[in-house]
């Protein structure tokens, strides 16, 4: 396997011509703060979906954050149809030369289109940037460079006059800096050759696919887990370092602030140019179409295929693990990350109001707390705080097909999430599941409509951060054996009939195929 | 045709003795006196002549009676028609006083002291129920900002959202106050003098700060107003007293609170920080004539009529114009 290393602060020269991968690869998955380098379940699913289509040649053109994430290793061993990958930073190097007059020039005179794509309220036609770009053969330019230019800086000052006079001028000046300087990275960073691109997400992700689709004419596919633009809404709305103009009193009338509406339409702009280069714009559940709707995809080109688990292994070890011994603790096993997403408080709250109803109840926490050892801290005090220490136990990191004939309910108390793959780990293990209300969720456990609803629930749904519904949906389900069994038996169905994992294998063989003209071979 | 005259001297004599006795009637005495002339009159009249002396007599008496009962009845009766009156006019201004209590009560709160906020506060509820998902994100910010447990209570009315992006930052922001506040009371803890009586009234403090600060989930609010009471009770008499006042009432124990603020007020010299938390209590509790007395003991003391004492009780000077 060939790794090509990008980084851009390595290079000495403004404009190197694009070198192609070592060999060409059928899909190039273009990746965003996942695999191969972080562990998670967006990973988890990409490192399954090329390891079951092993006749396929992966290309990874992954996007890192920063100059220290893009020199890591990977974490995961990539599988030997992995042809070839690319890392690509963020973050520009501090020591880019001087350009050239020719690249600055037409970067100069490209900027204006481009820059309307992430500032405007009309969308641009992202395709025609990019095909303008690639024939003025634009390679990486320092930021620096590009916005000295005495034209580029009095457009940056006309649109600043004309919509923000009233904001400080400092922050206007820093926020197109800092906003535009990873676009610029990544519209001058080399395409890696490949049969079709594949994008796991919209933003710089979906940025990259797109000018990919554009500049070689390649078919090009967009999957979401979670939807990014809300996400970083999310984040941006409630961020800290963006500044707001201050008031003398709240105004719950007012639109968002210049600057958080500034960097929510960059990330809107940046989704909306996969969305209309997509020739296929895929999603895991259907909670989510809706809000691809709403930032521009064209329901024509969507599609949902949800996650899916190999039920096989999780039933044989089921059937190998011994009998719970009569007169066990009712046990609430919490599977996942310790992480505030995950929202482990709430679940040490409802554990504190649950133990009054349910006198033998036992919660088990398991998963691995690397990722924010300060919140494992927090969850520990406060549960010796609530004086929990003989119900509730971090166990770290388990195996699961270990753990699930352990506990008699699995509970997930998120916040935010996709469609979480431990509750069909559930399912596979016949437990009935306490969940949020978040992501796909209520759609796993209630069904969605037609035969998937009419199968009933495999569990019950409690709003987030609500203690005491998920206390009370702990008491019915302790209450309950009966209720319990037959919820376990509707989840195990479910998970058989709506949620195999050969199913998401053969879809995403079927595109592939398609989008490289295989369908005929196949 | 004498009963004719007595009738009418009756009847006379009858709007004499109203119209004496009607108050605030002002020039009403003048047709009283008319009245009661009129029916000695009428008396007189009635009085079949010829008669015998011995008739003439009782007649003479009786008519020389009637007008005696006018003022008999004139400083009897009227003097209970005028108390009933003063009472009602009491009740009257009583009533008026709970309405303007009632007034304050919708427009407060339970511990809102800006009477004013509770206005942006219906406001700000009305954009989160209305207003687009941009407006609604940005006030969720806003209100976090703000901080008040109004706004808390606002922020945790958003976990219901149908729009999942609200409900997470209305989520995100309730979890960061809820950190700072529970990080305040782990710095109390483990502060050097924790075990001291300033650390632990501090301890106590912080618990109680996060037991009012609106980000609890409604069911463990109790649980933390007992840790808080825990803590108080750790804390030497005189210093932790208002927070263990706080706590009881907080928790329902009002016997025990009012028998404890019974008990200190004989034992310990009242402080006016002790009595404003106690007129806290009773304003928290809708008692009225309770939070009176703590206002007047307030006074007594010299102390500073607080700002939200004042716009739930009004002007003092017009408070005793009502004579309560």
């Amino acid at each position: 396997m060939g790794v090509e290393r990008l980084l851009p602060w390595r290079r000495t020269a403004p404009a190197p011509p694009p070198k192609p991968a070592p060999a060409k690869a059928d899909v190039c998955l273009v990746l965003e703060g996942t695999y191969p380098f972080v562990m998670g379940g967006v990973s988890g699913w990409i490192h399954g979906l090329v390891r079951r289509l092993p006749h396929l040649r992966f290309h990874l053109w992954y996007i890192a954050a920063n100059q220290e994430a893009a020199a890591e290793e990977p974490v995961y061993d990539l599988p030997a149809n992995v042809t070839g990958m690319t890392v690509v930073s963020l973050e520009e190097a501090a020591d880019m030369p001087r350009p050239e007059p020719e690249l600055l020039e037409a970067w100069v005179q490209s900027f204006d289109r481009w820059f309307g794509l992430f500032t405007g309220d009309e969308p641009a036609d992202f395709a025609t940037v990019v095909r303008d770009m690639a024939q003025r053969g634009l390679g990486p330019i320092a930021t620096d460079a590009l916005i000295a230019d005495e034209r580029v800086w009095n457009r940056l000052m006309a649109l600043y006059n004309q919509e923000a006079g009233q904001e400080s001028l400092l922050h206007y000046f820093w926020t197109c800096v800092n906003s535009l300087r990873p676009l610029i990275t990544l519209l001058g960073t080399p395409i890696p050759s490949a049969g079709c691109y594949h994008t796991i997400s919209t933003g710089y992700a979906g940025l990259l696919a797109a000018r990919a689709h554009y500049a070689t004419g390649k078919p090009t596919l967009v999957t979401e887990h979670g939807i990014y633009t809300k996400e970083r809404r999310i984040e941006i709305n409630q961020a800290e370092w963006i500044p707001d103009r201050p008031t003398a009193r709240p105004r719950p009338d007012r639109d968002l602030p210049y600057f958080r509406g500034w960097w929510n339409r960059v990330f809107a702009g940046m989704s909306k140019a996969i969305y209309d280069a997509a020739d296929q714009i895929l999603t895991i559940h259907h909670g989510n179409t809706a809000m691809q709707i709403r930032d521009g995809a064209d329901p024509r080109r969507m599609h949902v295929i949800p996650n899916g688990i190999h039920v096989a292994p999780i039933e044989q070890a089921m059937q190998q693990a011994p009998p719970r011994p009569a007169g066990a603790p009712f046990t609430v096993g919490f599977i996942g990350r310790i992480a505030p997403i995950k929202d482990v408080i709430t679940l040490i709250d409802a554990t504190a109001v649950a133990r009054q109803w349910i006198p033998d109840l036992k919660v088990r926490v398991m998963g691995p707390s690397s990722e924010d050892p300060e919140y494992l801290e927090s969850c520990l005090e406060h549960a010796r705080d609530l004086g929990l220490d003989s119900v509730l136990e971090f166990e770290g990191p388990v195996r699961i097909l270990d753990v699930l004939p352990q506990i008699d309910v699995l509970i997930l108390t998120s916040v935010s999430e996709a469609q979480p793959l431990v509750i069909l780990e559930a399912y596979a293990a016949r437990l009935p599941v306490i969940s949020t209300d978040v992501g796909a969720a209520s759609e796993m456990v209630n069904g969605r409509a037609g035969p998937d609803a009419a199968l009933g629930s495999a569990g019950l749904i409690t709003p987030i951060g609500s203690p005491v519904a998920i206390a009370q949906a702990m008491r019915r389900l302790a209450e309950n054996p009966e209720l319990r069994r037959e919820m376990g038996a509707i989840g195990h169905t479910r998970a058989l009939r709506f949620y195999r994992e050969q199913r998401v294998v053969d879809a995403y063989g079927r595109i592939y195929a398609q989008a490289l003209g295989l369908e005929d071979r196949d | 045709m004498s009963l004719l005259w007595a009738i009418a001297a009756l009847l006379a004599e009858g709007l004499a003795l109203l119209t004496w006795a009607t108050p605030d009637a002002g020039g009403g005495w003048i047709l009283a006196l008319a009245a009661h002339g009129f029916a000695v009159a009428c008396c007189l009249a009635a009085v079949p002549r010829p008669v015998q002396r011995a008739e003439r007599d009782v007649v003479a008496l009786l008519a020389a009676g009637l007008p005696l009962l006018g003022p008999t009845f004139a400083w009897a009766l009227p003097e209970r028609l005028r108390r009933a009156r003063t009472d009602a006019h009491a009740a009257q201004e009583e009533r008026r006083a709970a309405a303007e209590d009632e007034e304050i009560e919708g427009l407060s709160g339970h511990w809102l002291q800006d009477l004013g906020e509770r206005v942006h506060v219906e406001s700000y509820r009305e954009v989160l129920r209305f207003g687009d998902l941009n407006r609604r994100s940005s006030l969720v910010r806003k209100l976090s900002g703000l901080g008040a447990p109004e706004h808390m209570h606002l922020l945790r009315e958003c976990l219901e959202d149908p729009d999942e992006e609200l409900r997470i930052q209305a989520f995100q922001q309730l979890r960061s106050w809820r950190s700072h506040w529970e990080s305040r009371i782990r710095a109390a803890e483990h502060a050097p003098d924790a075990h001291s009586p300033a650390g632990r009234l501090a301890i106590a403090e912080a618990q109680a700060d996060l037991a009012q600060s609106g980000v609890l989930d409604p069911a463990l609010v109790a649980a933390q107003w007992q840790r808080t009471l825990q803590a108080a009770e750790a804390v030497p008499e005189a210093a932790g007293l208002p927070l263990r006042l706080r706590a009881l009432t907080e928790l329902g124990r009002t016997r025990e609170s009012r028998r404890l603020y019974a008990r200190v007020s004989k034992s310990v010299r009242l402080t006016p920080e002790l009595v404003e938390t106690w007129a806290r209590l009773q304003f928290g509790k809708r008692r009225w004539r309770s939070l009176r007395l703590a206002d007047r003991q307030l006074r007594l003391m010299g102390a500073p009529r607080p700002a939200w004492l004042q716009a739930a009780l009004g002007d003092p000077a017009k408070e005793a114009g009502h004579g309560s």
